[in-house]
């Protein structure tokens, strides 16, 4: 049974990258460009905001889809990679850095994984503590701590700006230096992009693994019956936790991405709304499926840019309101008909077709 | 069987909000037999399984396996060391097959964490892969290979009970707890279990059974023990326990739900 499934997963990730290696060289040598390919609704540069957020959605997935417990609270992680990327940086100076060490091409390298584990250790001790928490109160305990860490960043962790201001307050952080390997510059965008989708492909890589491994199995079966996975071994206290570590820490490495590719970060790009975001694409992906981490963020930034430049051409004046409106139409109407993702939907009527009598052998 | 003493609560007690549900019970489960726990509704049989597979802690008295205490073991500690059950209210997991139920039941056997997993280690695949041979052999077993792609929580009651049985049985358990597995099933689903349940303890598993279906029971058990009120008023052979005045007592007049 795990053979076909080990095949057809290497199948798709060679797939993908190798899509994602052509629309590359498409961009670089110029014979081909998606924004032309798609006219204008998707642009390149929308292509690496995707890159960036498939770790985040993937993570996110192997917690809401595997181990099936929601976090409202996933920007907060996002936003402590970037702050941690942007501060150890652009600020380094007024945290005592000498500059030796923080404009040297491999300092940002190192702070995105350091910054990754500990945020992932952090995530490890507040999930041992919230994940006792089931359905909405574990959502409500979710969003509150992604409020807090918002509130963090805006209010400078508290520390009075007079004497240093580490995260700007509303106004962020400008500045962040570009991503170097030794002399050689990650940039400009053609450059990024591979970075970026090297590391999502990473993500999806890894989290596939995981899902064929024991780990895998065992999050997939506490998600429905804890009692049962207990009673088969599984810690499932510390199962919960360390997931909602390892979602917290590739969280963490994609906001060190955006930050280092945005070069600048602020507390509005991890607000509550894009949590939410999160979630919904993560949803949309579907119940324990790696891919649906990144079906969901195509389809949401498909969505989101299709509105962004089509309303325009049917309404006059600001289209805002009318896109929110839009969207949020689709994503009911795509929660009613298949709440556990558009891709598990598809999936199981094909199943259903394929298995026509379960209990037909004895 | 070798006579050794596989399970032992002595004196234990669990109290509910000032209810006694268990009140200085005594069990002794020697290795290899079938142990019934009989009962009147409502005896304390099912919170004793609790306690035993470390869902409940208990409010006194000692709780030994093998000589050892466990009575501040989690379930998961527990099933790690061979003690599993099954349950009353069947506890499937949704959107998994059979062959996957099974290989839930393996995981004990395996040692590749969360790293291992992501990284996709030559030890986590292999172990994998040797999970999969295993999952097949308790499948075929367990007569399941063919329906091992289904989802168990969309097959007849009978199947799904088996599917319980398969997941126990493929953490290897020491000792097995069985409650009230028979109840919803025909007579011919119930006599296919007695065989299951008989060939489970000739591989060397002990078993211990919570059941309604006296038939069930009395063919089965090679010792019994009778709770009620939470108390343990016997324990002996079925032919024994049948005549104590004690037991009859506490049927007589009672309303018990087969």
């Amino acid at each position: 049974m795990s053979g076909m499934a080990h095949a057809s997963a290497w199948k798709g990730l060679v797939g993908v990258a190798a899509v994602v290696v052509a629309l590359g060289l498409g961009e670089m040598t110029e014979a081909f460009s998606i924004s032309g390919l798609t006219g204008n609704v998707i642009t390149f540069d929308t292509l690496i905001r995707i890159g960036i957020l498939v770790p985040v959605v993937v993570g996110l997935n192997l917690l809401l889809g595997y181990a099936g417990q929601i976090s409202l609270g996933q920007a907060g992680f996002y936003g402590l990679g970037a702050y941690a990327s942007a501060i150890t940086t652009a600020r380094a100076g007024k945290i005592g850095l000498p500059p030796s060490v923080s404009t040297s091409w491999w300092w940002p390298w190192i702070v995105m994984v350091v910054a990754a584990a500990a945020v992932a250790g952090l995530a490890f001790l507040i999930g041992r503590a919230v994940l006792r928490l089931e359905g909405h109160y574990l959502a409500m305990a979710t969003l509150g701590l992604g409020i807090a860490f918002f509130i963090l960043f805006r209010e400078n962790f508290g520390i009075d700006p007079s004497t240093v201001s580490l995260t700007g307050g509303s106004d962020g952080i400008s500045d962040i230096p570009r991503l170097r390997i030794g002399s050689f510059s990650v940039w400009p965008a053609e450059r990024y992009y591979f970075l970026v989708w090297a590391i999502a492909l990473l993500s999806i890589w890894a989290a596939n693994n995981l899902g064929r491994s024991r780990v895998g199995y065992a999050l997939r079966a506490l998600r429905s019956s804890p009692l049962a996975a207990q009673a088969s071994g599984v810690d499932v206290p510390h199962s919960k936790a360390v997931t909602f570590a390892l979602a917290a820490g590739f969280a963490s490495i994609a906001g060190s991405l955006f930050a280092h590719f945005q070069i600048a970060v602020s507390p509005s790009s991890f607000s509550f709304a894009v949590s939410l975001e999160f979630v919904i694409m993560a949803s949309i992906g579907g119940v324990a499926s790696v891919w649906g981490g990144l079906t969901g963020v195509v389809v949401i930034f498909a969505i989101d840019e299709t509105l962004k430049t089509q309303l325009p051409k049917i309404i006059d004046g600001p289209t805002g309101p009318y896109q929110l409106t839009v969207f949020g139409f689709l994503l009911a109407i795509i929660m009613i008909f298949a709440p556990e993702g558009v891709l598990h939907h598809f999936r199981r009527l094909r199943r259903t077709s394929a298995v026509p009598e379960s209990g037909a052998s004895s | 069987m070798s006579g050794r003493v596989s399970l032992e609560a002595s004196g234990v007690s669990k109290v509910f909000g000032g209810i006694r549900a268990l009140d200085n019970v005594d069990v002794r489960v020697d290795e290899g037999e079938i142990h019934g726990l009989i009962g009147p509704n409502g005896a304390g049989k099912t919170t004793f399984f609790n306690i035993i597979t470390g869902f409940y802690r208990s409010d006194g008295g000692t709780l030994t396996f093998q000589g050892e205490d466990i009575s501040q073991s989690t379930p998961a500690e527990l099933a790690q060391r061979g003690i599993t059950r099954t349950f009353q209210n069947l506890q499937l997991f949704e959107e998994m097959t059979v062959a996957e139920h099974v290989m839930v039941g393996y995981h004990r056997h395996g040692t590749a964490g969360f790293v291992a997993g992501l990284l996709g280690t030559r030890h986590a695949r292999q172990e994998h892969r040797r999970a999969v041979e295993m999952v097949d052999a308790t499948l075929e077993r367990f007569d399941l290979l063919g329906i091992a792609d289904a989802f168990a929580t969309e097959l007849p009651l009978g199947h799904q009970r088996r599917v319980e049985l398969a997941r126990a049985m493929a953490l290897q358990p020491k000792i097995l707890l069985l409650d009230e597995p028979a109840s919803g099933l025909n007579a011919v689903e119930a006599a296919e279990l007695m065989e299951l349940i008989r060939s489970i303890r000739s591989g060397g598993t002990t078993v211990m059974l919570v059941e309604h279906d006296m038939p069930v029971m009395m063919g089965l058990a090679d010792t019994i023990t009778v709770f009620d009120f939470g108390i343990s008023i016997a324990r002996g052979t079925p032919a024994e326990v049948r005549e104590m005045p004690q037991v009859i007592a506490a049927y007589l007049g009672e309303e018990t739900d087969d």
